[in-house]
């Protein structure tokens, strides 16, 4: 299949740019119309996501698998999974201004993977080697920081409208936010699906893994597993009432924060090991 | 609004022009309502028409051929034993398109005392019904209501004329929901009794609470308000096991001293876990610490809060009036002089049609 190296990047881009239109027009409604626009954000998110399963799809058949082989590809993996949940879970739970902020996350994540451009660095086409359960392991993975994404916006929203019953703010963002009750439901539900999936995609990694033990990179061993225990620390503080409110919502800001920033640094680790000898090189940019 | 023989007009006495007093003296009972269709509708000059009548105003909107309000006047003061001269002092008479822009506001709550408030347009509907199954209803009054009801529903899901509470009742649950999101779950400790904390029970059962539980220094007194409301009774004394199980604590004591002190609280707040507390003090003096708003998942707020809020929401309900008045010009003058202004038409003056 021949393709423009650049078409891939540039559907992607156009999917990230509407998440940014739903997220300046919201901010619009919001301050100067006092509305929240929820099904309109709702459509252009949706438009964004329709958008961006393009070109990841393009950029899939560029690398011969699951776009997943540098960080550009795991961040925006990241914002398609962020994106993906909040279409399948916002009508369910109606949370106010959960697309709003869940655009405005993709948004933040998206120009910090364009900002960067030694993000999108060429690697061996077909990096995990045709092994499909180490492809599924590593989408799962990614799908994970996905819904620790939304994790992230439901606590925001916590903190929010925490700050604004403690400090009595009423206007502009804080009249739509959601019930402190309601934050924190959402929070536990993230929270628990999060590490689900991550559990179920370390299960199916740690079928390769045993078998290859050679071959697995350790920093990226390590991280994803201090990710998984951090993950799984936070859970069982909150079912046991040792970690909640104010203190839990900060907890799943940062260590999402954390997660995806150690990406950059555990990918770089893994391309530097990579055998000189490895199949054609690509990359978009080329 | 004026077909050439007929003209809308309303004629009305409202907190505008009357005290509350004489708004009492004018109120006209089931009797005098009906005598006030039968013997308006009587009237050559009179051909279509609807009797509005609340505590804030009474109003009487109609299709005429006289723009006089005299005889109109006159025909009242007898109907409900007051002084002709008085009511002509107090009342006036608005013509056509300042009518239509009168009913139109009226009926969105822009000339209510509480700016912006629903009721109105429920006692608009039913003022209107009223006077369509006493056949006093026709085509120019069917027109005008109808675009009026149009108009309210655009105001109400485009402004913000309607939106945030703006009596401290119904602020003080705007609160908790905003804590707990629904109140059907969640448990109210009801401590004291007053007006104001009446009026809060109410607001709160009638957005979804169920499970109230009343305290007061005079047991009876609790007993008394648990049969209103289908809540508990609870002695004073046994306050401190159920301050653990609520949720939301309403304080509205004659205390002069604090009824909820940090101390008091420290101890049962470290048994509560994760469930946050909204602390709602309507007394004055206050009957809760405010230190104890420093404590993590406690919301705390008293009496000048909730006002403080309340008086915002005025405001800024205020600051939509002239949106909304724009908006209502612009329905008349389409309705005045748009290709509809046909249809309101009256092909046989004089009949009155059937709606």
């Amino acid at each position: 299949m021949e393709l423009n190296p650049n078409v891939d990047v540039l559907w992607i881009g156009i999917g990230n740019l509407l998440y940014t239109l739903g997220f300046i027009t919201a901010i619009f409604y919001l301050l100067r119309a006092r509305h929240h626009p929820r099904w309109l954000l709702y459509m252009l998110i949706a438009g964004g996501y329709a958008i961006q399963t393009y070109g990841l799809y393009l950029r899939g058949m560029e690398v011969q698998g699951c776009p997943t082989g540098n960080t550009f590809e795991i961040v925006q993996f990241v914002i398609w999974s962020l994106t993906f949940c909040f279409l399948v879970l916002g009508p369910a739970f109606r949370l106010s201004l959960f697309g709003f902020f869940t655009a405005g996350l993709a948004v933040m994540l998206s120009i910090l993977s364009y900002a960067i451009p030694a993000w999108d660095t060429p690697y061996p086409i077909n990096a995990s080697g045709a092994n499909p359960s180490v492809e599924f392991h590593a989408s799962l993975a990614v799908f994970s920081y996905g819904i620790f994404g939304l994790l992230a916006v439901s606590s925001i929203l916590y903190l929010l409208q925490n700050y604004s019953l403690k400090h009595h703010r009423w206007k502009g963002v804080f009249a739509f936010l959601p019930s402190l009750v309601e934050s924190e439901t959402m929070t536990l539900r993230m929270l628990a699906a999060g590490s689900g999936v991550l559990t179920v995609s370390l299960l199916v990694g740690s079928v390769y893994w045993i078998q290859n033990s050679a071959e697995v990179d350790s920093a990226k061993l390590v991280a994803t597993v201090a990710v998984w225990l951090a993950y799984l620390v936070v859970l069982g503080l909150r079912l046991i009432n040792r970690l909640y409110a104010k203190r839990l919502a900060v907890t799943c800001i940062v260590l999402f924060f954390v997660a995806i920033l150690s990406i950059w640094p555990i990918d770089a680790s893994r391309h530097s090991k990579a055998p000189s000898n490895a199949a054609t090189q690509l990359s978009p940019s080329e | 609004m004026i077909d050439g023989k007929r003209t809308f007009i309303c004629w009305g006495v409202s907190h505008h022009t009357a005290s509350i007093e004489y708004r009492e003296k004018i109120s006209p009972n089931p009797d005098q309502l009906d005598q006030i269709y039968q013997k308006l509708n009587d009237q050559d000059w009179m051909n279509e028409m609807t009797v509005l009548s609340t505590c804030n105003r009474l109003e009487i909107y109609g299709a005429t051929y006289e723009t006089d309000s005299h005889k109109l006047t006159t025909a009242l003061s007898k109907i409900l034993n007051v002084d002709k001269d008085v009511l002509i002092e107090k009342s006036n008479l608005l013509v056509g398109e300042k009518a239509l822009q009168h009913l139109f506001a009226v009926t969105a709550g822009l000339d209510s005392q509480i700016i912006g408030e629903v009721e109105i347009t429920g006692q608009v509907k039913q003022a209107f019904l009223h006077a369509a199954k006493k056949r006093t209803v026709g085509r120019m009054l069917n027109k005008a209501f109808q675009k009026s009801f149009q108009t309210t529903k655009w105001i109400r899901s485009n402004t913000n004329i309607g939106k945030g509470q703006i009596n401290v009742a119904t602020v003080a649950v705007d609160l908790a929901l905003k804590v707990f999101g629904n109140l059907r779950n969640s448990t109210t400790l009801v401590i004291g009794a007053g007006d104001i904390a009446e009026k809060t029970i109410s607001a709160l059962r009638s957005r979804g609470a169920r499970n109230l539980i009343h305290s007061n220094r005079t047991f009876e007194k609790a007993q008394e308000l648990a049969l209103t409301t289908g809540g508990k009774a609870i002695p004073i004394e046994s306050l401190d096991s159920f301050l653990n199980k609520a949720d939301v604590v309403l304080c509205s004591t004659a205390s002069p001293d604090f009824i909820l002190t940090e101390p008091r609280m420290n101890t049962f707040l470290k048994k509560r876990a994760v469930r946050p507390l909204c602390l709602l003090d309507l007394a004055l003096p206050r009957d809760i610490d405010p230190a104890i708003d420093k404590f993590p998942n406690v919301f705390l707020y008293n009496l000048d809060d909730l006002a403080e809020i309340a008086d915002a929401n005025l405001k800024a309900r205020k600051e939509e009036l002239g949106k909304c008045r724009e908006h209502i010009e612009k329905k008349i003058h389409h309705l005045m002089h748009g290709h509809t202004q046909k249809s309101m038409q009256d092909p046989e003056p004089g009949g009155i049609q059937q709606t």
